[in-house]
């Protein structure tokens, strides 16, 4: 039956009890002395009462267990407030509450409160020690504790229905026997002492001495034996109430002092280990906060500095800092308690020996010079402990704890700072290959979107035009490329055409193309010939290239009608002119556009004028084309290209520009394309317009 | 794919860089790397000798234009030497002999340095 009302939720303990202590105080209010008949009834009323606020209280102390110093506390508080409450009362004259004469309303009431006030605190009391008890305990000792409540409640009903006189009253005293002897079988049960740590067991010890002498005094008050006034007061006043809670109290206090001797002596004797046992404690958690670290913190950065600072921890020292291989050298990437620059000297200083450490090493008594602006600093180690941050048996760094005190180091604390060091360098690792992925990740994202960029700043389709016919082709590669071509109307009787191949990638290489998609439409509009046109724009992106990135540009302007075709080259790959039977190719001077920032640009840009024939094919291409590699890292080649041209010159357009392809893509079978490729063929078909005007 | 080497040398107290293989955006920081500890050894006279290399790409040449500031500042140049027909032809396109002084032989570069002194 006890079970069912332990597994209760604790509102609903709470609700009995209160219930159960209602009634208690009623039938106490309306029977403040009680006949032989009715004390038999009160008394179990009053057994219930206590169990059911054990219950209750033992569910509200769960949450403090990690608390035990602050229950111990609560309960020397609570005890003494007893001993308080009854000394004052006897100050006062006692006599006025003499139970023979209890008349009236406020005295019964009076009394009432001062036993709940006994059984609130003996109820606290017992729940606090049934929670130390069995705090950190990992063996199930129930039965153990069982056992002694158990007669503590058989005892409580025998000093409660047993009349003094009786034959039976010895049993009284044997189960008083009984009770002495399983508190001191149970009070052994210390075991979350170790858990605290140095400075709180000192406050436990003077707790337990406090506690002690608070109990003793209780133990006086409820004792028989002891004739002071006080006890007499009290005891008259607790058994006239209920005599099985009188001595219940009595053996509570017992046991306190009991247990608490216990307590003091187990802590005077773990005082010696306390030190060492809260710094196993401390290594402990430092390793669980690595492992933490190692499953949430990403960020490098922040992970040498919390690794740096748990070193200090885990080895107790006065410095640490944190040192990770370069290609060059070591560089320190976090330092605690010492500053980075005097860190990086004492690791120089170390040299050679860092080279041979493998595993966990201490260097004894180091002395630094250190030269700070114009002031000599010496930092004097009495030991330096170098961990190694060891990955599938490479050492990719070092961590350094120093220390400036006296300090030895056994071979325990060497083993956990290796474990440390191996959980802080699979840490590192980790976050290495996560910025690495990230980063590759970013890249990939970024060269998609200057794809996308080019794809809408390459016209989709070539203008169509009366005397013209112009195909296009444009194949990116997935890597590098930087090709752009467009077409403007200058004005009706003039198209324009640009082929450019920016060096660089991605972002910034999209960004050059929109420039010159800008700045080729600005200048036309202002009728300028090609060589006009490509010296201005050099001048502006100059300005705005990298140091080590240009373009190159072919520009040039035909006029529908005439023929007339006039072009520069800016570093562009050669343009050809294909007839029936022939294939020219023209290379006028030019250097790249953003090569030169001087006036070499202008100087040697050479402008051309060439005559279109019915017919001809201007051909414009980026390296891509003729820089196509087969698997002998031969190139494709403009002889090739022009040999490719001339054999298919009489097809039309598009098949020239499918063969082409078909061709370089062939030759180049065995190895990704690694640029851009495009490829303009444009035809003059000759004056349409104005034959057609001379036949009407 | 040959692998791409840059050797550092000296001839007449004129700096030389051997290149050999491939050299393109991926293999450049090398080169880089070699022009950097020139700067920092304050040797700004280089001759960079292409006899071995099979491939520049635009990478490849922009390091060049990077680092030529530096040393034409410093009373110093790179200059050319011993480039393949292919090789050259791409510095050609691009109108690099106009800006840098390109040589047949590595002699030659490194007699052009020091009749510049002279």
């Amino acid at each position: 039956m006890l079970e069912y009302f332990y597994n209760q939720d604790s509102s609903v303990k709470l609700r009995n009890a209160a219930i159960v202590s209602a009634f208690l105080f009623l039938f106490r209010m309306i029977r403040p002395s009680v006949s032989s008949i009715t004390a038999g009834f009160s008394e179990i009323l009053t057994f219930v009462v206590i169990i059911l606020w054990i219950l209750y209280a033992e569910d509200k102390l769960k949450t403090k267990k990690n608390e035990p110093l602050g229950l111990v506390i609560n309960v020397g508080v609570l005890a003494a407030s007893v001993f308080f409450v009854f000394t004052l009362l006897n100050l006062l004259n006692a006599r006025y509450f003499s139970v023979y004469g209890l008349q009236g309303f406020f005295t019964p009431l009076f009394l009432i409160l001062l036993n709940a006030l006994v059984i609130g605190v003996g109820v606290f009391i017992f729940a606090v020690f049934r929670t130390l008890y069995f705090l950190r305990q990992k063996k199930d000792l129930n039965f153990y504790f069982n056992v002694m409540a158990g007669f503590l409640a058989v005892t409580f009903i025998a000093y409660g229905v047993i009349p003094e006189n009786s034959s039976l009253a010895s049993l009284k005293s044997a189960l008083y026997v009984v009770d002495v002897i399983l508190f001191a079988l149970n009070s052994i049960r210390v075991a979350w002492i170790a858990f605290l740590s140095k400075k709180q067991k000192i406050t436990l010890l003077i707790l337990s001495v406090m506690l002690i002498v608070i109990f003793s005094l209780n133990l006086s008050l409820t004792s028989p034996t002891v004739l002071s006034s006080v006890s007499k007061t009290a005891s008259v006043i607790i058994v006239s109430f209920s005599p099985g809670l009188h001595a219940l109290f009595n053996l509570l206090m017992l046991y306190g002092i009991i247990n608490f001797s216990i307590v003091f002596f187990t802590t005077l004797f773990h005082l010696p280990t306390a030190a060492a046992f809260d710094r196993k404690a401390e290594e402990v958690a430092s390793l669980t906060d690595i492992s933490k670290l190692v499953s949430q913190v990403f960020d490098f950065d922040e992970l040498v500095e919390s690794i740096t600072k748990l070193t200090i921890k885990v080895s107790e020292s006065d410095v640490a800092w944190l040192a990770i291989k370069e290609p060059e050298e070591l560089k320190i990437k976090a330092a605690e308690n010492i500053g980075a620059i005097e860190a990086e000297k004492v690791t120089k200083a170390l040299g050679q020996q860092l080279q041979e450490v493998q595993d966990v090493t201490v260097v004894a008594s180091q002395e630094v010079k250190i030269k700070l602006l114009d002031s000599y600093r010496t930092l004097k180690f009495d030991s330096i402990t170098i961990a190694p941050l060891k990955i599938h048996g490479v050492v990719s760094g070092f961590l350094f704890a120093g220390n400036f005190k006296k300090s030895v180091y056994d071979e325990d604390d060497l083993k956990t700072l290796g474990a440390f060091a191996y959980y802080a360098a699979v840490a590192l690792e980790n976050s290495m290959l996560i910025k690495e992925s990230i980063e590759k990740e970013r890249l990939e994202k970024e060269l998609d979107i200057a794809r996308e960029i080019q794809y809408k700043i390459i016209p989709s389709e070539p203008p169509k035009l009366n005397n013209l016919e112009i195909s296009t082709i444009f194949v990116p590669a997935f890597e590098v490329g930087g090709d752009y071509f467009d077409f403007f109307r200058p004005d009706e009787e003039n198209i324009a055409f640009i082929i450019a191949d920016v060096s660089g990638k991605g972002i910034s290489a999209a960004f050059v193309m929109a420039e010159l998609k800008g700045i080729f439409e600005t200048l036309l509009s202002r009728k300028l010939n090609p060589a006009e046109a490509l010296i201005k724009a050099n001048k502006i992106l100059t300005k705005s290239l990298p140091a080590k990135e240009f373009v190159t540009i072919t520009f040039g302007i035909l006029n529908v009608y005439s023929g007339k075709f006039k072009f520069a080259r800016a570093g562009h790959t050669e343009l050809l002119r294909l007839t029936d039977s022939s294939i020219d190719e023209y290379l006028p001077d030019g250097i790249g556009v953003g090569l030169s920032a001087g006036g070499k640009f202008e100087q040697t840009l050479e402008e051309k004028e060439i005559q279109l024939n019915e017919g001809d094919f201007v051909i414009l291409f980026t390296d891509g084309v003729t820089e196509a590699q087969n698997k002998y890292s031969e190139m494709f080649g403009l002889e090739r290209l022009k040999r490719t041209l001339l054999q298919n010159a009489n097809k039309n357009l598009n098949e020239i520009l499918n063969i082409v392809m078909k061709e370089v893509s062939l030759f180049s079978k065995e190895r990704q394309q690694h640029d851009d490729i495009t490829l303009l063929l444009i035809k003059w078909t000759g004056n349409k317009n104005l034959t057609n005007n001379k036949e009407n | 794919m040959a692998e791409f080497t840059v050797k550092k040398g000296e001839v007449n107290q004129v700096n030389v860089i051997e290149l050999s293989g491939y050299l393109d955006a991926h293999t450049a920081p090398a080169l880089e790397a070699a022009f950097d500890e020139l700067i920092n050894e304050k040797k700004f006279k280089v001759v960079v000798n292409f006899e071995h290399l099979n491939y520049i790409s635009s990478a490849g040449l922009g390091v060049f234009m990077a680092y030529v500031e530096t040393m034409r500042e410093n009373k110093g140049d790179i200059k050319f030497c011993c480039l393949k027909s292919e090789v050259y032809n791409i510095f050609n396109l691009l109108g690099f002999p106009v800006l840098y002084d390109f040589f047949e032989t590595l002699d030659e570069a490194v007699r052009k340095f020091n009749s510049e002194q002279a």
